[in-house]
């Protein structure tokens, strides 16, 4: 573990010497590439004065929001449309042909009609999270083993006993990895809404140290955004490992 | 229980082959507590005769009674093992053999007693929380199948339930059979391809014949039990096996290749 871990940190240390070299003897100009010194600096700075802090509050509340309300749904209607012949013919063309579209693309269509609060953000991280774990929770309801259904059967099980207590468990690795998916997606339609549309939020600071050429306070926000996503991920999987202890010491690819 | 299959017919329609008979005039007679053996080509619709008596699969005429009376939907009664085991991977080895009376309500403590009965039954004292996929397949399969003895049922289905294991743990997993069956008194339709396995377990064994799958004979297995493995090697045992695999053979030189592999 611990020679894991030194051995992953070996390449970003290298480029942060470079990036520092190359800063420090070139002759870019650091409204271009700041130093890695600098930003860090800016960074502690933003941390300290409460920017970074109130703004990730406001990102986080809606890209989380967002998030949530759009897997619900999708992991609510993909059990269904998975597990009967009905909802998938139903609902089939018009999720892949919806799918298709570029989320970030409705983003005008969105603020026209819900305007730019957070209304239009929250419903548009919704949209995109609920196509990111529809498709593999169908997918995972349609691939249970048929013989678990069929042995729940066999032991009584009804049709509602089997959902909760077959496919459900038995589809939760592919409804996960669909939910890992949304929250890292979620963030990115976040702050594309945000350099957009906004007056707050970690997009708008980004697009507030442009607009300043603070580049930074640009660079800073980039590693908090790293950071944020990092450890949304970090906690999905955390949970996946709590949720389904029985993938322990299997290959988790999830 | 005593279970009774009469004129059994079942046609599949299927949208490129058409329809197909694949069970027709099927008639199956076990009395209570007995060991029963169904051998037959591969495809001979084996499979389909215990998923219908299951109730996993609908029958197209005839009648299935159990004591007499008439029996349709699946119902814990009647409990199936498969060649794949079907354990829940996502369920400890106590709470897949609990699962049955968790699905009728059974309260917790009756639960664990009943868990616990089954899992020193099948010798798998120490498992209790280990998952599935961290026990051989022996061990699964006996998992399997202290979860379907953990329903209490009246007729205990097998469909192949050692095929998928080694020769070895294959003998071990028969007489462990052979111990629950005698301690539990359960009526067994045990269906599996392997000649030798079905008379070594077996009071009777029925012969099916493919296309459309019916009963061919039935041939009575008069060994002394408890058997032990040596009775394989018996003059008695010897005759019967050839008799029944020069039956499957004539009636379906297709298979016959299959058969004595």
């Amino acid at each position: 573990m611990k020679t894991k871990f030194w051995h992953s940190i070996v390449l970003p240390i290298l480029i942060l010497i470079v990036w520092d070299l190359f800063t420090r003897f070139s002759t870019i100009s650091p409204f271009i590439l700041p130093d890695p010194l600098s930003i860090a600096i800016k960074f502690i700075e933003n941390m300290k004065n409460g920017e970074f802090f109130s703004n990730t509050m406001i990102s986080l509340k809606r890209s989380m929001g967002g998030f949530l309300v759009g897997s619900f749904l999708g992991i609510a209607s993909g059990i269904l449309i998975g597990w009967s012949t009905f909802w998938e013919h139903l609902t089939d063309l018009l999720i892949n042909f919806v799918r298709s579209v570029p989320k970030t693309a409705l983003a005008p269509l969105f603020i026209v009609w819900f305007g730019i609060g957070d209304t239009s953000k929250i419903l548009l991280i919704a949209f995109s999270s609920y196509f990111f774990t529809v498709i593999p929770t169908i997918e995972g309801v349609k691939n249970v083993d048929t013989i678990l259904v069929k042995s729940a059967q066999s032991m009584g099980a009804g049709q509602w006993q089997i959902m909760t207590t077959v496919i459900l468990p038995a589809s939760l690795p592919s409804i996960f990895a669909g939910i890992r998916l949304a929250v890292t997606t979620s963030l990115l339609v976040l702050v594309m809404v945000e350099i957009i549309a906004g007056n707050d939020g970690l997009g708008f600071m980004l697009e507030e140290a442009r607009g300043n050429l603070n580049m930074a306070t640009m660079f800073a926000t980039l590693l908090l955004l790293g950071i944020l996503g990092y450890a949304l991920d970090s906690f999905m999987q955390f949970m996946g490992k709590i949720l389904m202890p029985w993938r322990k010491g299997k290959t988790i690819s999830v | 229980m005593e279970m009774n299959v009469q004129n059994l017919k079942k046609v599949v329609n299927n949208s490129k082959l058409g329809s197909m008979t694949i069970l027709a005039d099927l008639n199956i007679r076990i009395t209570a507590g007995e060991f029963v053996s169904v051998v037959g080509p591969s495809g001979c619709g084996k499979t389909t005769l215990l998923e219908i008596v299951a109730g996993l699969q609908e029958k197209t005429e005839g009648n299935i009674m159990i004591d007499n009376i008439p029996i349709d939907k699946s119902c814990a009664n009647r409990a199936i093992v498969f060649q794949q085991y079907g354990l829940f991977p996502w369920l400890t080895v106590k709470k897949n053999i609990e699962y049955g009376p968790k699905i009728r309500g059974v309260s917790r403590a009756q639960r664990r007693h009943i868990s616990r009965i089954y899992i020193e039954m099948v010798g798998l004292e120490g498992f209790e929380t280990h998952y599935p996929h961290e026990l051989s397949g022996g061990m699964q399969q006996r998992v399997a199948l202290a979860r379907a003895m953990a329903n209490k049922p009246d007729i205990l289905l097998l469909d192949e339930p050692f095929s998928a294991l080694d020769a070895q743990t294959r003998e071990n997993c028969q007489l462990e059979l052979l111990a629950l069956w005698r301690k539990t008194h359960v009526t067994v339709l045990f269906v599996t391809h392997d000649i030798g396995e079905a008379l070594y377990l077996s009071d009777r064994v029925f012969v099916m014949s493919a296309h459309p799958g019916t009963i061919q004979a039935c041939i009575p297995v008069d060994l002394e039990r408890p058997r032990i493995p040596s009775v394989r090697m018996t003059s008695s045992f010897y005759q019967k096996e050839k008799l029944i695999r020069n039956m499957i053979g004539n009636r379906n030189n297709i298979n016959e290749n299959k058969v004595l592999a």
